[in-house]
């Protein structure tokens, strides 16, 4: 599992480029959504999924903005740029060879 | 250490608003900035929300808890990277542009009290040839007044851009608050030989014009005083960082 969780870890940007492709989307959920995908088996840190959203920001592949939240408290939002749309098809298509190769180096 | 201190200090108080103390102690080190403000808001919610998801599900509000601190992780990448943005943006808002405004205005100021002092000597001098002596003594106070409220308004309004540019350094690397120490060193051992040297030189010329009666040299004096001043301004200039080098900021 830690070999996955290490793999994982490395796509965080694209696993959450991938979320907000769906819609404009907010820490916690997309977390939920990655614990529902991966049945409860992975779930990202707090920090590094801030750190993710930060350095996505930073590229200009998300913007974010404060949602007005009716009770509780506001929530930040994020959603993809068409930058960020770009990017996550580079990287999808990187992910796709990189595993063509290395299932022909393991298997 | 202390992050476990916190929890065990808070124990007995409701669970939920913890949570908001266990992320402003988390994230103490940070720079004191609108988007580290942002961060821990965004942090929160998030992790109150996950909370209550949690306790709706039947967990155990200490049992909540844990799991959701347990889950926020490693932050000091995060931090490192609010210091650094921190960091970017007083580079930028300290920009050479505005610093260099400043130096001449205050260079203009100078010049402007310096030839008032120069300059009182011409209603004392008309004053003593008219023979109304009181009344030239009276422009001279005046215009000596006038003189010393510009040089005064000149020092007090320039120390506090430095100040505000100094407020930074608290949350930057040790390098740039060593680097802005020696400058800042420096400028005040600058400010103060100048004010000694002016007040010197108002002495030496109200003294001796008092005792000796020698106005018409000893105004002299004041132009001394400001080759002086010029020389230590070099000297001060040539003994810290240019603002072109640029200090120590490690990456970017």
């Amino acid at each position: 599992m830690s070999i996955a969780s290490d793999l994982i870890r490395g796509h965080t940007e694209t696993i959450i480029l991938f979320h907000l492709l769906e819609g404009d989307s907010y820490g916690y959920q997309i977390n939920k959504s990655i614990q529902f995908r991966t049945q409860g088996q992975y779930e990202l840190k707090e920090a590094t999924l801030y750190s993710a959203f930060r350095r996505l920001e930073q590229n200009g592949c998300i913007t974010s903005y404060w949602g007005n939240e009716e009770t509780g408290a506001r929530r930040r939002y994020y959603s993809i740029t068409s930058l960020g749309r770009a990017v996550y098809e580079q990287n999808v298509r990187d992910w796709q060879e990189a595993k063509t190769l290395i299932d022909a180096l393991l298997t | 250490m202390t992050r476990f201190a916190v929890r065990v200090k808070h124990r007995k108080m409701p669970v939920r608003s913890n949570i908001r103390d266990y992320v402003e102690e988390l994230f103490s080190e940070a720079p004191k900035s609108h988007r580290t403000i942002e961060m821990k808001e965004e942090l929160i919610s998030n992790l109150q929300e996950k909370f209550d998801d949690l306790v709706a599900q039947g967990q155990e509000e200490h049992m909540a808890y844990d799991i959701v601190i347990s889950s926020i992780g490693d932050i000091s990448e995060l931090i490192r990277s609010l210091q650094e943005s921190y960091a970017e943006y007083h580079r930028q808002y300290r920009d050479p542009g505005e610093e260099e405004r400043q130096r001449k205005k205050s260079a203009m100021l100078i010049s402007v009290s310096v030839g008032i002092y120069i300059l009182s000597l011409v209603p004392a001098l008309l004053g003593d040839e008219l023979g109304h002596d009181l009344l030239g003594m009276l422009f001279m106070f005046v215009m000596w007044a006038v003189a010393t409220m510009i040089l005064v308004y000149n020092g007090m309004t320039k120390p506090k851009d430095k100040a505000s540019a100094d407020d930074a350094p608290a949350a930057l690397p040790r390098e740039i608050r060593s680097w802005s120490a020696s400058k800042k060193k420096i400028i005040a051992l600058r400010n103060s030989i100048s004010s000694i040297l002016w007040l010197g030189a108002t002495i030496i010329f109200v003294g001796g014009g008092m005792l000796f009666g020698g106005w018409h040299i000893l105004w002299l004096v004041f132009l001394l005083a400001a080759v002086v001043q010029q020389i230590i301004n070099v000297v001060a200039r040539l003994s810290y960082p240019d603002e072109e080098e640029e200090p120590p900021y490690g990456r970017n």
